[in-house]
């Protein structure tokens, strides 16, 4: 009996180390192949885009207990559009004012799973100084393995709406530039 | 039929109001048909975005852009008929990554040495009504000429607030397989297909000369 429990104690330990070692995986995100991109409507005839070609970031990820956590951090002075005049304009004081604030980030600490596969975060967007909830929707996620370097590694689509104007940017509203802005982050993420 | 005539040159005999009315009405439509005839667009590059999009290593959806566009769009809606002539400047293209950027422009990719510019050329405007819905035409990229089929996804046309100047602005998609096109580099890491989508922007002309401006 004494045996029994021994072995069973020994079991147990192994299965919590090894559960944690296995379930507690961390990502580090792949600036060029993750570069967040908006869409804002234009003069209500066509829709506009743009992209912040620097983000950096980390994903906690723990697939067994369905849970973890991301942090995206998106250099805002890497804005850019179509336009080099217009890019001037995005960083300047009317839009993201980049010179005071240089980044924008995203928090989120509430991963919702479906099956396997990871498909909303819930999080706070910090913008403009304003910290208010966002939920990333996450489509296509998939781990696997690069073709060439062979390195593990994950990778999602994350989409959201926001209304620029709750994070006090309210420039060119409502006609120029659309209050409503859409945001697509692809991620490519390779395991630490 | 032949006794419906008469009946008709009567009531017009009756009502002379009525007859100062129609004619107004018909000056009207034609005023209004002389003012639809083609209207030609000029490309405003500033706010026209063509992008395109591609999966990576079956991982994630990666973008790019043109940075540099230019065209001509004829319209006639109520004949339903016009023309397109969409230009793109391959050495433009920009990923946000110098060395992806250059990657692409290089031989393996666009060759933009050799084939500076892709471009698109109507053979037909498919309308809905007087609701331009697409497209057919011929796309040239890398020197081969293949057709293609643009879906027009939204068209909208109006003033532009600060300058009062006629304009539309439309989004048109489309996927084309690379490999149509003998880009055949790297097709297990890069997809074949991709998703082409334009926000186009365009003001009216006032004559043809200035819209062949280059």
């Amino acid at each position: 009996m004494t045996k029994l429990l021994a072995a069973a104690t020994v079991a147990l330990a192994l299965a919590i180390t090894g559960g944690r070692a296995a379930a507690q995986e961390t990502y580090t995100i792949d600036p060029v192949h993750s570069q967040a991109m908006f869409e804002a409507r234009h003069m209500g005839f066509s829709q506009q885009r743009g992209s912040f070609a620097k983000s950096t970031g980390k994903i906690m990820l723990d697939r067994a207990a369905k849970k973890g956590s991301v942090e995206i951090v998106i250099d805002t002075t890497s804005i850019r559009t179509y336009d080099p005049r217009l890019d001037e304009q995005m960083k300047s004081e009317n839009f993201f004012n980049v010179a005071k604030y240089p980044t924008l980030t995203f928090k989120g600490n509430n991963i919702v799973f479906d099956g396997d596969r990871v498909v909303q975060v819930d999080g706070d967007l910090t913008m403009l100084g304003v910290t208010k909830p966002v939920s990333l929707k996450v489509a296509n996620f998939v781990c696997g393995e690069h073709p060439t370097n062979k390195k593990p590694m994950c990778g999602a689509e994350a989409t959201t709406t926001i209304m620029r104007s709750e994070w006090g940017m309210k420039y060119g509203m409502p006609k120029a530039v659309s209050d409503e802005i859409k945001l697509t982050i692809p991620i490519e993420a390779y395991k630490d | 039929m032949k006794s419906s005539s008469p009946s008709r040159s009567k009531r017009i005999r009756i009502s002379e109001p009525f007859t100062a009315a129609a004619a107004a009405l018909l000056a009207l439509g034609f005023a209004a048909a002389a003012a639809a005839a083609p209207v030609v667009y000029r490309i405003e590059p500033e706010f026209t975005y063509a992008e395109f999009a591609v999966s990576h290593i079956g991982l994630s959806r990666q973008r790019g852009h043109f940075g540099r566009t230019n065209g001509t769009i004829v319209l006639d809606p109520e004949q339903h008929s016009g023309s397109i002539d969409f230009v793109v400047d391959a050495t433009s293209i920009d990923t946000g990554w110098n060395v992806r950027d250059e990657f692409l422009r290089g031989e393996a990719m666009f060759d933009a040495a050799h084939y500076p510019v892709v471009r698109f050329r109507s053979t037909q405007l498919v309308f809905d009504h007087e609701h331009l819905i697409g497209v057919a035409g011929e796309l040239t990229l890398r020197d081969v000429t293949r057709p293609v089929a643009l879906k027009v996804e939204r068209l909208e046309c109006g003033k532009e607030p600060d300058s009062g100047r006629d304009g539309c602005g439309a989004g048109v998609a489309t996927s084309i397989r690379r490999s149509d096109f003998g880009m055949n580099y790297a097709l297990t890491l890069v997809g074949d297909e991709i998703d082409l989508s334009f926000e186009v922007t365009a003001f009216r002309v006032r004559s043809q000369g200035e819209a062949e401006r280059p």
